[in-house]
């Protein structure tokens, strides 16, 4: 088992910024923790793929919030679309599970009352279905849309890019 | 596949994402050839956007159970991970209401499919599930997953409904049930009735849908005969309403505008447990017999939780 003798741990981001984060931070962070567990040596620097500097400070804004009970008082709401998106991959790639519920709950929230058709753009979702397979989720969904006040979309644009 | 560009496999990915289910997500046909269970990207000089589409359908599901369901469904057909989070159980275990299984017991017999999925179970209780005879009809709002009852005209106990100088049950095709109940004219009006049903914990409204008139179809068009409208604007009918654990509202009000389907609301309840059944008796009565009233058409009696918006457009 490895262990390092500071209390700090060095992660390095996809562009290259070091940060030296507490150890209980990075234990919220499950993808860190295997690395650092599994290590044979002391690890120096870790490596976090996808996870740029802005991130890693948005990731600490959130753990200080969340150690003195403030948790509710972070926000998103000031990511734009992408940036959100990007910022919740990061999050699943590093495995942390709170703020990832977090993450998860402002996207929903962001795609409340969407389109399919904004959806699909949003996330950059390929139609991977064939014709068939389409029509049958979509006559296999109907029930959902029967009844007063709920209406299916108008068929989206069913292309293959 | 892009000569110019590198590829970057996300084995670390792969090793330690051991507590999630690894997923192979299909790679857009313009990328290059699918390995299973290895996710990558192709960029040029830069690593690629990473797209949500490539996020594994247990990340996707969290994503749904936040959603409502028909939302749920309407993503289901963005690709075959949407498809597959969007079966999820444990997102669809979250929108049904938490004494499920008393309601299934109540209103199905063995009948009901016991190893159905969770969102199977959801759709079946959306439908509208006759019971107690044809009489009654059950359902959970598509949207909201929030139960809903109704009671036909049969259902209810009217008082002198045999005698057919006074009532008579139609055919209608205005109604989810096959008949309602017709006034000629009375000078008693009686409606009574009841209901014990395992509602979910919650405030629930109950109305009476009552037509002034007789409407039938003449030649594709709907037609309506009031001329055996009468006594309703001379005293206010009233409305009760009782509980098995006490709760009781009183109200009244006139009885106005012939020729379309009214809802009269004759009072809330407040369910605090779900977990026992809920006994409900309400009743309908103008029975002063200084003067008749007749030429009404009594559909049924629905209950809806109060947080709905056409409830509110009711109690306009």
């Amino acid at each position: 088992m490895a262990s390092s003798s500071s209390n700090l741990i060095s992660l390095k981001t996809s562009d290259g910024t070091v940060f030296k984060v507490e150890r209980a931070l990075a234990k919220t962070m499950k993808t860190v923790q295997a690395i650092i567990e599994e290590a044979d040596a002391n690890i120096y620097m870790i490596p976090i793929h996808n996870v740029f500097s802005h991130h890693m400070d948005m990731i600490i804004d959130y753990y200080k919030l969340s150690v003195a009970g403030k948790s509710k008082e972070f926000s998103v709401e000031k990511l734009d679309n992408d940036e959100l998106k990007d910022f919740l991959l990061a999050v699943h790639y590093l495995n942390m599970e709170d703020l990832f519920e977090v993450l998860t709950q402002a996207v929903a929230d962001r795609l409340e009352k969407k389109s399919v058709g904004y959806v699909r753009k949003y996330f950059g979702i390929e139609n991977d279905f064939t014709p068939e397979e389409y029509a049958a989720i979509r006559k296999k969904n109907d029930w959902a849309f029967k009844g007063d006040d709920i209406e299916p979309e108008e068929d989206e644009e069913k292309q293959e890019e | 596949m892009c000569l110019n560009s590198f590829l970057q496999i996300y084995t670390t990915q792969d090793t330690l994402h051991r507590t999630e289910q690894q997923h192979s997500t299909p790679i857009p046909a313009t990328r290059s050839s699918e390995l299973m269970g290895i996710r990558f990207s192709i960029s040029s000089s830069q690593p690629s956007k990473p797209s949500l589409g490539e996020l594994p359908e247990s990340c996707v599901a969290v994503i749904m159970e936040y959603m409502d369901p028909p939302q749920i469904c309407k993503l289901a057909s963005l690709n075959r991970a949407f498809r597959a989070a969007s079966s999820a159980d444990f997102v669809w275990e979250s929108k049904l209401p938490p004494n499920y299984h008393l309601i299934i017991r109540k209103i199905f017999d063995v009948s009901f499919p016991s190893h159905l999925e969770k969102r199977g179970i959801y759709s079946r209780l959306c439908s509208l599930n006759t019971f107690d005879g044809g009489t009654k009809k059950v359902w959970l709002d598509r949207s909201m997953g929030k139960l809903c009852l109704s009671i036909s005209a049969k259902g209810l106990s009217i008082t002198y409904i045999d005698d057919r100088r006074y009532w008579n049950h139609i055919p209608t095709e205005e109604s989810t049930f096959s008949s309602v109940a017709y006034l000629q004219q009375i000078w008693w009006f009686e409606v009574d009735g009841e209901v014990e049903f395992p509602f979910p914990a919650g405030t629930y409204s109950l109305f009476f849908r009552i037509h002034l008139g007789k409407a039938s179809k003449r030649f594709g068009r709907r037609v309506c005969n009031t001329e055996h409208v009468h006594g309703w604007d001379i005293k206010p009918v009233r409305f009760q309403l009782w509980t098995s654990d006490g709760q009781y509202v009183a109200s009244q009000c006139f009885l106005k505008g012939p020729g379309k389907w009214r809802y009269y609301h004759a009072g809330d309840f407040v369910v605090e447990d779900g977990n026992v059944s809920t006994k409900v008796k309400f009743s309908m009565t103008q029975i002063d017999c200084t003067h008749t009233k007749g030429g009404l058409c009594l559909d049924s009696v629905f209950v809806y939780p109060s947080e709905f918006r056409k409830v509110k457009e009711f109690l306009n």
